[in-house]
């Protein structure tokens, strides 16, 4: 953002809250204390004359700001496209989640939606497309009633990684959306532990008349090992399957990242999904267990 | 966009030439003319008249970045040279708005989904600028999360104005990324990726783009409204396409039981045991799903053909 634009947020902001600290301020805009007064500074000395009314006027008290005269510019610029398309897609991924569809009422959300449709000056072409693993809804619903009731659930589910399809008892505890798919935070009674489960892939639901157990107030995710997995440079969208923080090491056309693993027999199978263009590195232990897994999957051939 | 953190003092007298623009051209709504704006902005002060008409223009091009667009008309009919510029006020600047506190916190959690997102700074703006109009934001109320890999303010701006865009695209397996010139008609999210749809200019088609594999930045080129976008898109056709028949390929796996739900869904079998089973189907995205039976091995064991047999066979070996 160029500083033109941040001054005219910053004004009317400052308009709109007489009185605020220099403190508050700068913590409000991320700032140093320092850059908000040079901030100040600038705009003290813009203007177009020399009398009332032709220039800013703005006053410090006591570290207090206050802005008497802000020329007109009292509201800030109307959004820009890629702030319109937060908003927009924002309030699109909400009405997504039925959690929070009955959180806030559909009504509210729609009416937000027309809100700030109408200041807009034209509509960013942003949305969502339906897909192959977008949720079935009454499955949904069933979830959704589940966790307003506090009731568990019985679920089949299909697990990607492993390729079974395991009935389980779960006691809900939220729903969330990740990039438009919808995951289902759950205490899982026969692993006895916090997992999450991809809607999209409960086969059947059932809502059970067992109340939720105290040991399934606190959601903490699933331990994950941190795997160093590397790819040839041509070979960079296999790197997509993965959850990484950080930047990519890149060393002769190799390339690197330590990925958040939860099960070797997940990652085994990406590896031979890829051929082999995808390798772990390590640790060790977690690399043998993976070639473990590719072994199993070669025998049947042999 | 960048963090306000790294906001630089940078060049003052431009900022505040810029600032002091703003403010005269809104101040009238006849609006001024060249002259009068040459002689009332003190920083053009001075420039001889050549380098203030490039002065201007430039200025011009920044305060529409801005979201500050000025307006050149003529004000006199019988005077057909005199231009005067002005700032419509009510068209620039954001109108009052009014929500309740049950949709400010509705709005809270649509602009706190961007927290992750190379986008994390513009939803901070949208925060910045609701409450410089009166909306008291909130703590974060449903859990949504958008996390776009790559930065979308220039290819939505680009989109909104019908510039060209420019970008390097790495096909899965290309050595390297390869050029691409397109005009972009808008940007889709499915099945939890992000996809940019258009008209690939150089190849004279309609081309769909993983956001992820696009390399580097995007750069935005020519002039505004290059370009149409088509009224009625098929977005739902566009985003998942169907093979044609004559390439899909039939396969005959067997199954052990509890394995191979993906198959097993696709050979349309309704059985809620999961028994183990011989069962044929045809492979309509042999590309991705050939892979994938290589990947459901040893649940899932191809029979026949032998050429996808072997191939599965390749994966596997190759993964040793």
């Amino acid at each position: 953002m160029s500083r033109l634009e941040h001054l005219l947020i910053l004004l009317p902001w400052l308009k709109k809250n007489p009185g605020v600290s220099v403190e508050d301020a700068a913590r409000h805009f991320k700032l140093t204390e320092k850059q908000l007064v040079q901030d100040l500074m600038l705009l003290s000395v813009s203007g177009i004359g020399q009398y009332p009314g032709e220039q800013f006027d703005i006053a410090y008290v006591d570290g207090d700001i206050y802005v008497r005269d802000s020329l007109g510019i009292d509201r800030p610029v109307r959004f820009d496209s890629m702030e319109a398309a937060c908003l927009l897609l924002g309030l699109e991924s909400l009405e997504l989640l039925p959690q929070a569809v009955s959180e806030f009422g559909l009504e509210d959300i729609q009416s937000v939606r027309d809100k700030i449709t109408s200041v807009l000056t034209n509509i960013p072409r942003i949305g969502f497309v339906e897909g192959s693993k977008s949720p079935d809804p009454e499955t949904l619903d069933k979830v959704e009633e589940a966790l307003r009731s506090d009731k568990q659930l019985k679920i089949l589910y299909w697990n990607n990684s492993r390729d079974d399809v395991t009935e389980r008892k779960i006691s809900p505890y939220s729903t969330r959306l990740d990039d438009g798919e919808v995951v289902l935070d759950a205490w899982c009674h026969q692993s006895d532990a916090w997992r999450s489960f991809r809607v999209e892939r409960i086969r059947e639901i059932e809502i059970l008349d067992s109340p939720i157990p105290d040991v399934a107030q606190s959601f903490t995710p699933m331990p994950v090992a941190h795997v160093v997995v590397e790819v040839d440079e041509p070979n960079q969208h296999l790197l997509e399957v993965l959850t990484w923080s950080g930047e990519i090491e890149r060393e002769n056309g190799k390339l690197r990242v330590t990925a958040a693993v939860a099960q070797p027999q997940w990652l085994a199978r990406k590896i031979i999904t890829s051929g082999g263009r995808m390798k772990a590195v390590s640790p060790a232990e977690f690399v043998a267990q993976v070639h473990t897994h590719i072994k199993q999957a070669l025998a049947v051939y042999e | 966009m960048v963090d306000y953190s790294n906001v630089k003092p940078g060049n003052d007298r431009a900022t505040e030439r810029l600032i002091n623009l703003v403010m005269l051209l809104q101040r009238s709504t006849r609006g001024f003319t060249k002259d009068e704006i040459a002689q009332l902005i003190p920083q053009y002060d001075g420039s001889k008249v050549e380098a203030f008409s490039r002065m201007f223009e430039r200025d011009k091009v920044e305060l529409l970045a801005a979201g500050v667009e000025i307006e050149m008309y003529q004000a006199d009919h019988w005077n057909q040279d005199e231009f005067r510029y002005r700032v419509k006020r009510d068209q620039a600047l954001l109108p009052e708005l009014t929500f309740t506190s049950n949709e400010m916190l509705v709005l809270t959690s649509a602009i706190l989904a961007w927290q992750d997102s190379p986008n994390s700074a513009d939803a901070r703006d949208v925060r910045h600028k609701l409450e410089a109009v009166g909306v008291t934001t909130q703590a974060k109320v449903a859990d949504i999360r958008l996390a776009n890999e790559v930065d979308l303010s220039v290819v939505l701006s680009a989109i909104a104005a019908r510039k060209l865009l420019k970008f390097a695209y790495r096909k899965p397996g290309d050595p390297q990324p390869v050029e691409r010139k397109f005009q972009g008609w808008g940007v889709a999210l499915k099945d939890g990726a992000w996809y940019l749809y258009g008209h690939d200019v150089v190849r004279d088609d309609v081309r769909v783009f993983n956001l992820a594999r696009v390399s580097g930045d995007f750069s935005v080129g020519g002039q505004s409204n290059a370009y149409e976008i088509p009224d009625s898109i098929d977005l739902y056709a566009l985003l998942n396409p169907q093979v044609q028949d004559e390439q899909a390929i039939a396969v005959k796996l067997h199954i052990a039981q509890g394995k191979g739900s993906y198959w097993r869904e696709r050979a349309g079998m309704h059985d809620e045991n999961l028994q183990e089973a011989t069962l044929t189907l045809k492979l309509t995205h042999p590309a991705t799903q050939i892979p994938r039976l290589a990947g459901d091995a040893p649940g899932v064991v191809v029979l026949e053909p032998l050429a996808v047999r072997e191939q599965v066979i390749e994966l596997i070996r190759g993964a040793i």
